[in-house]
């Protein structure tokens, strides 16, 4: 389970990235977190995996809680999480197999074990023939489902996939949305950052809108639509008006 | 940890050594530059040190009496001795003060040598061993038939070599007075350690020449401890921050691939530890490097050296040791502490940064 309550995040330089901001996800849910580039997004996103910490606030992510976790204990929350970034982050110089090993080699998995899972996880996104091949080889789709081969590798509670659509084509993406929801039918919490409208409508799914750093809107995707997005649109226009009076 | 892991990260500090190999030979030179300067400076001051021992013996003051005291008169000149001792208060004229306790402990400083024991010990020097080897035994036994028919016993029984006493005192800086307190001893002569006789006026340059070319060596001795202490601080902190720097660039080489791990979940000591592992690599190969070096310098350049000075007259009797016996084991260790110490020190500086931010 995810829970922000009250949660603040102020950088160094005295931005508010995130202003007061609460809510829950729980265990096994499917939801897209939206808003425009600056909202927020990245900052929510970073205090999950812990690169940030919360300035304010109780925020609690797998039974870790953040705002009070001592640094010997991030590595152990991560590793109840699986991150899938917007440009992948492969490292060159390794295979596919070699970049989704690694991710369990840096866990201190058995060499058994990582002889047996990462040929599972390549079959399931459908990369087992590509195993010897480099990243530099793969087209950009190919390169997405082998970062989800790494993310889901470790069987993490939750999978954060960071635009995981932007850089494909719709069939593609298509693919990789059939692949995120077999991964939440198998229980695990998906937390999907898009700015992709049509996804959002499409697949029907809890929407989380963050902007200027406070929660927006907290809906079906169903009913999410681009008046959302001209009202937050309003609201910042409304709010800098307001700052010039 | 389990096995697995471990050889991955060994195999991770190895790739890392030849990841930069510029800078880890680099870093390599720079701590053997700084090896071989501790360990060449340590095997100067040894060898001083260790010839300087036997000197030690010349703080000793031979007293040499007249052979026809009695046992009793000897016993009496040596209370004379330690009851001049025990009521004097002897002025050091070089710091004006006045000071007592001069001798060492009175059971150890006052040792009675009879006029037989001088003979015997004359028979037993080296050159009279070197001279039975050298000479045939049917020489030596017509030695003595013609000139010495009744052999060493017969000199034993007219022994010309007068009985002395030696009294050994703390430092050379005292030894001008205690020999004014041997002068105050009613007929007896004072002779140096050669066995010269003194006259029983002080100072005596002999003597004074020995003791402050003993007391100079000495002090260059310790200026060059002092030294070399600094000099190994000053050459350990460069050579840690070349280290660091090539960790550095093997850290920049790999950011992204860290900050993943980081964010996968690896522990701060599972990132750190390829990164010491290359630190330690750096510092084993300098230290067998440093080793066979300073072997090199010892064995040929130091000994080959004394040896010729010694064929010119130059240097005499100067003693080396055999490097590998009497220094190797400390030398190994201490180059692979200094190698250890500042591969991991410097790997753990670079990375500590690193892993906070």
């Amino acid at each position: 389970m995810i829970k922000f309550e009250n949660v603040s995040m102020v950088y160094a330089n005295g931005n508010h990235a995130l202003n007061d901001v609460s809510l829950q996800i729980d265990d096994g849910e499917f939801v897209f977190i939206t808003g425009r580039s600056g909202a927020g997004k990245t900052t929510l996103t970073k205090l999950l995996i812990c690169e940030e910490r919360v300035s304010s606030g109780r925020l609690e992510v797998n039974g870790f809680r953040l705002d009070k976790i001592r640094s010997w204990r991030i590595p152990k929350l991560r590793r109840t999480m699986g991150v899938v970034f917007q440009d992948f982050k492969l490292f060159d110089k390794m295979t596919v197999y070699e970049n989704v090993a690694f991710a369990m080699r840096v866990v201190g998995a058995k060499s058994k074990l990582i002889k047996k899972r990462v040929p599972f996880f390549l079959d399931v996104v459908g990369l087992s023939h590509k195993s010897n091949s480099f990243p530099t080889e793969l087209s950009g789709g190919e390169k997405q489902r082998v970062a989800f081969a790494r993310a889901l590798v470790n069987n993490p509670d939750t999978i954060i996939a960071d635009e995981p659509t932007g850089n494909v084509d719709i069939e593609m993406s298509e693919g990789i949305m059939e692949l995120l929801l077999r991964v939440n039918k198998l229980g695990k919490t998906v937390i999907v950052v898009t700015h992709d409208l049509a996804l959002i409508r499409e697949y029907k799914k809890r929407v989380i809108q963050i902007e200027n750093g406070k929660l927006f809107a907290d809906k079906n995707g169903a009913n999410f639509g681009i008046d959302d997005v001209k009202a937050a649109s309003i609201e910042e226009k409304e709010d800098e008006l307001e700052d010039l009076k | 940890m389990r096995p697995s892991t471990f050889f991955y990260i060994i195999g991770q500090g190895v790739k890392g050594v030849f990841r930069n190999r510029v800078m880890t030979v680099a870093s390599i030179l720079v701590l053997i530059a700084c090896m071989v300067l501790v360990g060449t400076l340590y095997l100067v001051i040894d060898t001083i040190e260790s010839n300087f021992k036997d000197i030690e013996d010349i703080r000793v003051i031979e007293v040499r009496i007249d052979k026809y005291y009695t046992e009793d008169q000897i016993l009496q000149i040596a209370d004379q001795f330690a009851e001049i001792c025990d009521s004097s208060e002897v002025v050091d004229w070089n710091s004006g003060m006045w000071k007592s306790d001069i001798l060492i402990p009175r059971d150890e400083n006052f040792k009675f040598i009879s006029a037989d024991e001088h003979l015997k010990n004359m028979f037993n020097t080296e050159e009279y061993k070197w001279l039975t080897n050298v000479f045939k035994p049917e020489d030596i036994q017509s030695f003595n038939e013609n000139y010495n028919p009744l052999g060493i016993e017969s000199v034993m029984m007219d022994n010309p070599l007068r009985p002395s006493f030696r009294i050994t005192f703390k430092s050379f800086s005292d030894m001008d007075a205690v020999r004014s307190l041997v002068a105050r001893i009613d007929a007896v002569s004072i002779s140096d350690e050669n066995g010269v006789e003194l006259p029983d006026t002080i100072p005596t340059d002999d003597i004074k020449n020995n003791v402050s070319l003993y007391l100079n060596v000495m002090s260059i001795k310790n200026v060059l401890s002092v030294a070399s202490i600094w000099l190994m601080a000053i050459f350990l902190i460069i050579s840690l921050f070349v280290i660091m720097n090539t960790i550095k660039l093997g850290v920049a080489a790999r950011e992204n691939e860290i900050k993943f791990m980081r964010l996968c979940g690896a522990t701060k000591r599972f990132v750190r530890m390829p990164f010491m592992i290359e630190g330690i690599i750096i510092g084993i190969f300098a230290a067998i490097f440093a080793f066979g070096i300073e072997f090199y310098l010892y064995e040929y350049l130091l000994k080959g050296i004394i040896s010729s000075a010694t064929g010119t007259g130059g240097i005499e009797g100067i003693k080396t040791a055999s490097f590998i016996y009497d220094y190797g084991f400390k030398l190994g260790i201490g180059f692979t502490v200094i190698g250890l110490f500042a591969g991991v020190v410097a790997s753990g500086i670079s990375m500590k940064k690193f892993l906070k931010t």
